[in-house]
């Protein structure tokens, strides 16, 4: 698929004095937002254009002092243009007389 | 997921009129009208063909639209073999988590502990080459999380998440909406 | 929708909602910049046990404006972690069908009931009055005796509780029989028999630890795709495991198989008792064990097939009364017994080649080979079923290999509460909760104290079971009838003969309560339409002892209520003085004029927790119509029965917070070895063992021969049929039918056929054909390509298509001491039509 986005979240499990350290790595990446924040676990929003940078994301990550594991919650990838174009009903087929 | 021209939904649109017409006329001798429950009062169809005299025959035949009005006591002839869509068009999502259903024919896919047939173009190092929609990365998670090279072990078996789709059309339709409709639903009440 | 909300943000936004779930956080006024119009796509999650098979695999619900709108897999659940099956999938669909019945439906005729009328939507109330006036004139013509219900293995644990109550101390009448009567019942008395107690002793991180898989007539990959996927995870990430897969065709479950066994349908008690042989001949016993923890037994031979009396077949069986009965023996006679078992013997009865019996045979008997055993219906559904389960077992206790880490025999479920509901809560005609029985006096009194009720109220006569209740309402014997949660029209054997007739005789009324009109429901004289799933609170106990909760989460669609909701309201309409008899109210005056809803219902202990204490944010109708929190003083009060009996369940509130918990839940643990020292609270120090269901606290080692199925293919009936599921449809597919992408994977029934069966009968694919046998005949058309390769003389036919009902030809042969049906094996003709 040629210009790709991929629109991931991540769950972050660190331990709570390493928030400071999770919170400067993300700031330092375009790609990821802070979306929700616990003391000891945050969510991430990871948005690349190839597959390849969310994997070395959550890598880079997991190897940040404090951090105890990373998961791949979600993970969509659809072409750059359509996901600027407005959200619209997309109603799939449900079959018989619909 | 809409993740597909226009031109191209067109195009499944016209596929699936089309498949729709041909069962149409292919079933047409025996399909009852769409019917709900409460049609059951409505109509007041003649159980046909004969009975044993300490039986009633059920007259509500009309609510069971799976059986195609076919009474449960007796046999009516059977559709023709559904054919396997193998356009190659993606197809939409009810939901981001739902797996994409298979826009082709698997027919003789080798997939055992030997071998995966899909992989072969759907693995993500074959994927350019084959313009094919590469696996997800959450496939390469194993059961802790963990990152592996290739895909997990656990996601192995394709087909026990991704299926293929005949031309059947659907004996009862489905009233599910997705997100998007219920959102694009409020504004109306909401009325700002 | 504002017109500025791009795709990308809606995207973003549905990223971080669930991830947010998953994490257990809140959204914070921070995570506004990515949450744009964050108060309209927020979503409600909550977790659920999926509604489909035995496996349980949590669930993550999302609900807007009372719709469920999306589900995805638990990554929290410890069963599934986050994965899900095609089924699963598509679980936020299966509310959603066009024709879900959303008013009670009566066959009227000139505006009253009429056997012979038309399906017309009536009242609750008329619905209540007429279904009460029926049961009524039945019991007071005829007896506690002619009412019955057949209920599920898909009812919530106290949907099935409350049924108990209603029918075996209300109604006095033990007619009732759980749909798990066809799929469990061989499962549960091989248990009995080996263990005297129920469900499995191991659970499934057995996937995780064991060496060794052998499938006994289980089609994991598509029957529990989950479980599959763990099997398959453990056996492709560690090259030294193996796999063994047994069947009397090749289905997907042989993708993964190092070890492929096609044998003779019924031979599998022929390898298995040349297994026995082997370990015993090659000193392979665990004698240690054997000695400490075991007893040998011979069980009567020569038991029926379950039949009707008067078929020839059971008035040749020599024990087909006492099908039960057993003899005492030691080790060396059981030795003497399997000798003739020998691999040359095997090889000429199964058909199967010697290198691949020999290579089953030693991973059961290497010592340091840890071997999962699992089985399913080809098991269970088995003129031999009980003995099949029990001959498994012999293997596991002969070497040892039991109640640790990746030793385990382990029974597999296809309903999502077979454990939970039939089993536990004891919904089986012979049974209480906890494995007691209604033959024991003892039993009966400890549930009639439970139950607050008077002794002598539980009938001590076992009900009639399933396949007995068809033959009962064919015969005149059984006529009030009700139906929940099944669709045994579809699911019973030999439809056209027994099913359908008794349905439809003018003497029995048959009520059947269900979301979708099944074919069930179309042969019913009242219809009462049925809340399902996440529509109301539930819990459902899986494979591996786990209970599970959910909270209601959206409402039922026009007037349908849960089956909880209406066996309560029913019994309002029925006072003790018309259900028991006049001495026992003599005796007991304070119960004399109350309803069965105060005696059973309203009892002090069901009606103990007030509404208030159901979780804020969540709806719950049935509470809110009776005014208590009726879930949780019923499940409160069926716990009595378990806790401190090896059967302990946690306090009601902890599973609305837990991914489920494998009972017994002892001091807040729960269990996950039963029968060994160390992983069960119930085994005392210093004995390594105890099989406590049993008195000795040693299980049984069963002698039990082989003996020829109830019916084989011949001249004219010249194929074996045997049916089962596609992983697309769930059960009768009552509810992926109406899924539209799990239709279009698999639209209708077809008879995969051997290519050169096909060729010599002049069919080529797609030919329409009808399938005959001596009970009747159904139209299909041929398969002979696709997930199933069947060898010559075997064909196979789904039971999802409420289209083709395959159950026309079916054989209502059972296994006797179980009394369920053998699905598996019949003989049929195909012919072109």
């Amino acid at each position: 698929m040629k210009g790709e986005q991929h629109i991931s979240s991540l769950v972050v499990l660190h331990r709570p004095e390493s928030a400071a350290i999770v919170r400067e790595f993300t700031a330092a990446h375009d790609a990821l937002d802070i979306a929700a924040e616990g003391d000891s676990r945050c969510v991430l929003l990871c948005e690349t254009d190839n597959q390849r940078a969310i994997v070395d994301h959550i890598d880079a990550l997991t190897l940040l002092p404090g951090v105890i594991n990373v998961s791949l919650v979600y993970h969509h990838v659809e072409s750059a243009d359509e996901l600027d174009k407005p959200a619209m009903t997309m109603k799939s087929h449900q079959g018989a007389d619909v | 997921m809409r993740d597909k021209p226009l031109i191209a939904i067109g195009l499944l649109v016209l596929i699936v009129v089309a498949a729709v017409a041909f069962m149409a006329g292919r079933k047409a001798a025996n399909t009852p009208p769409p019917v709900t429950a409460t049609a059951a009062t409505s109509a007041n169809l003649p159980s046909p063909g004969a009975k044993p005299a300490a039986e009633e025959a059920p007259q509500g035949n009309q609510i069971d639209a799976m059986r195609r009005g076919i009474p449960v006591n007796q046999e009516g002839a059977v559709p023709s073999l559904a054919h396997v869509e193998n356009a190659d068009i993606k197809r939409n999502r009810a939901y981001p988590m739902q797996p994409p259903t298979i826009p082709h024919s698997i027919d003789n896919y080798q997939v055992d502990k030997n071998s995966n047939r899909c992989l072969l173009c759907h693995a993500r190092a074959n994927a350019d080459k084959f313009q094919a929609p590469p696996v997800s990365v959450t496939h390469y998670m194993d059961r802790d999380d963990q990152f592996l090279a290739t895909i997990s072990p656990r996601r192995y078996f394709c087909n026990q998440c991704h299926v293929v789709q005949t031309d059947a059309k659907p004996l009862v339709a489905n009233n599910f909406k997705d997100i998007d409709t219920i959102l694009s639903e409020q504004p109306e009440h909401k009325a700002n | 929708m504002t017109p500025t909300m791009t795709r990308r943000e809606f995207i973003r936004n549905t990223a971080v909602a669930i991830a947010a779930n998953v994490a257990g956080l809140a959204l914070p006024a921070s995570a506004t910049n990515v949450l744009l119009e964050g108060d309209l796509t927020q979503l409600k999650w909550s977790k659920a046990p999926c509604r489909f098979c035995g496996t349980g695999c949590g669930v993550n619900v999302a609900v807007k404006d009372g719709r469920v709108v999306a589900t995805h897999g638990d990554v929290h659940a410890e069963v599934n972690r986050g994965l899900n099956c095609v089924k699963g999938y598509f679980l936020s669909k299966i509310m959603y069908g066009n024709d879900r019945l959303t008013q009670p439906l009566l066959r009227k005729k000139d505006g009253a009931y009429a056997k012979d009328g038309e399906f017309t939507p009536v009242s609750w109330d008329e619905a209540f009055d007429v279904m009460a006036a029926q049961f009524k004139r039945v019991l007071k013509d005829k007896g506690p005796g002619s009412v019955g219900m057949f209920g599920s293995g898909q009812w919530t644990i106290w949907e099935g509780y409350a049924a108990n109550k209603l029918f075996k101390a209300g109604f006095r009448s033990n007619n009732l029989d759980p749909n798990a009567r066809h799929c469990m019942a061989s499962a549960v008395m091989g248990f009995m028999r080996t263990f005297g107690m129920d469900e499995p002793m191991g659970c499934y991180d057995d996937i995780e630890a064991t060496d060794a898989f052998v499938l006994w007539g289980s089609n994991m990959a598509e029957m529990h795709p989950i479980l599959w996927t763990r099997v398959t995870d453990r056996r492709l990430s560690n090259p030294h495991v193996k796999v063994a897969v047994l069947s009397t065709f090749e289905h997907r479950s042989f993708e993964l198989a190092d070890i492929p066994i096609i044998f003779t349908p019924q031979t599998d008690l022929v390898i298995l008792n040349y297994i026995a042989n082997y370990i015993i001949k090659n000193g392979k016993v665990n004698k240690d064990f054997v000695n400490q923890h075991t007893t040998f037994k011979r069980g009567v031979t020569d038991i029926g097939y379950g039949l009707r009396p008067d078929n020839p077949l059971e008035m040749k069986a020599k024990n087909a009364k006492d099908p039960t009965a057993s003899d005492p023996i030691d080790f060396e006679q059981f030795a003497a017994f399997v000798a003739p078992y020998t691999l040359e013997k095997a090889v000429e009865m199964t058909g199967v080649e010697k290198g691949w019996l020999e290579q089953l045979a030693e991973l059961y008997a290497d010592p340091n080979t840890k071997v999962v055993s699992f089985w399913t219906m080809g098991f269970n559904q088995h003129t031999r079923g009980v003995w099949a389960n029990n001959m498994v077992y012999n293997l596991h206790l002969l070497t040892g290999k039991i109640s640790m880490p990746g030793n385990s025999p382990f029974s597999l479920t296809g309903q999502p509460s077979a454990c939970g509901t039939a089993r536990e809560v004891g919904t089986f005609s012979h049974r209480l909760p906890a494995d007691m029985l209604v033959a024991n006096p003892e039993h009966r009194k400890h549930a009639e104290e439970i139950w607050n009720i008077p002794h002598g109220i539980i009938q001590p006569k076992p009900g009639f079971h399933a396949v007995e209740q068809n033959r009962k309402l064919r015969d005149g014997v059984l006529n009030a009838y009700w139906v929940q949660v099944n669709n045994n029209m579809q699911a019973g054997a030999n439809l056209m003969q027994e099913t359908y007739p008794g349905y439809r005789d003018p003497r029995n009324f048959i009520v059947v309560s269900d979301a979708y009109p099944t074919v069930t429901a179309q042969s019913a004289d009242l219809i009462l339409p049925a809340a399902m799933w996440v529509e109301k609170e539930g819990a459902y106990g899986n494979a591996e002892r786990r209970t599970q909760f959910w909270h209601q989460l959206v409402k039922a669609p026009g007037e349908a209520k849960s089956d909880l909701w209406q066996l309560m309201e029913f019994s309002k309409r029925f006072t003790t003085d018309e259900c028991w008899p006049a001495d026992l109210l003599a005796a007991n005056p304070q119960y004399k004029g109350k309803t069965l809803f105060e005696v059973l219902f309203k009892n002090g202990k069901v009606d103990k927790f007030p509404t208030s204490e159901i979780e804020a944010g969540y709806d719950n109708d049935e509470s809110a119509a009776f005014g208590f929190y009726v879930q949780k003083g019923l499940f409160e009060e069926y716990a009595e029965f378990g806790r401190g009996h090896g059967h302990d369940l946690a306090p009601f509130d902890a599973y609305h917070q837990a991914r489920g918990l494998r009972w017994p839940v002892v001091d807040g643990h729960e269990t996950l070895w039963r029968y060994r020292e160390g992983t069960d609270p119930y085994v005392k120090a210093g004995t390594g063992f105890q099989f406590y269901g049993n008195k000795d606290g040693r299980a049984v080692i069963w002698a039990l021969p082989y003996e020829p199925p109830a019916e084989s293919p011949d001249k004219e009936f010249d194929l074996w049929l045997v049916t089962g599921r596609v992983l697309e449809h769930w059960h009768s597919g009552s509810m992926t039918m109406r899924v539209p992408e799990l239709y279009r994977a698999f639209p209708e029934a077809v008879v995969f056929m051997n290519p050169d069966d096909a060729k010599a009968r002049g069919f080529k694919r797609g030919d329409e054909v009808r399938v005959i046998s001596r009970r009747g005949d159904m139209r299909s058309r041929i398969e002979t390509r696709g997930r199933n390769r069947m060898p010559t003389g075997v064909v196979f036919v789904p039971w999802f298509d409420a289209g083709q009902l395959i159950n026309k030809v079916t054989l209502d042969a059972t296994d006797p001491i179980s009394k369920q049906t053998d699905y598996k094996k019949c003989a049929v003709k195909v012919v072109a039509v």
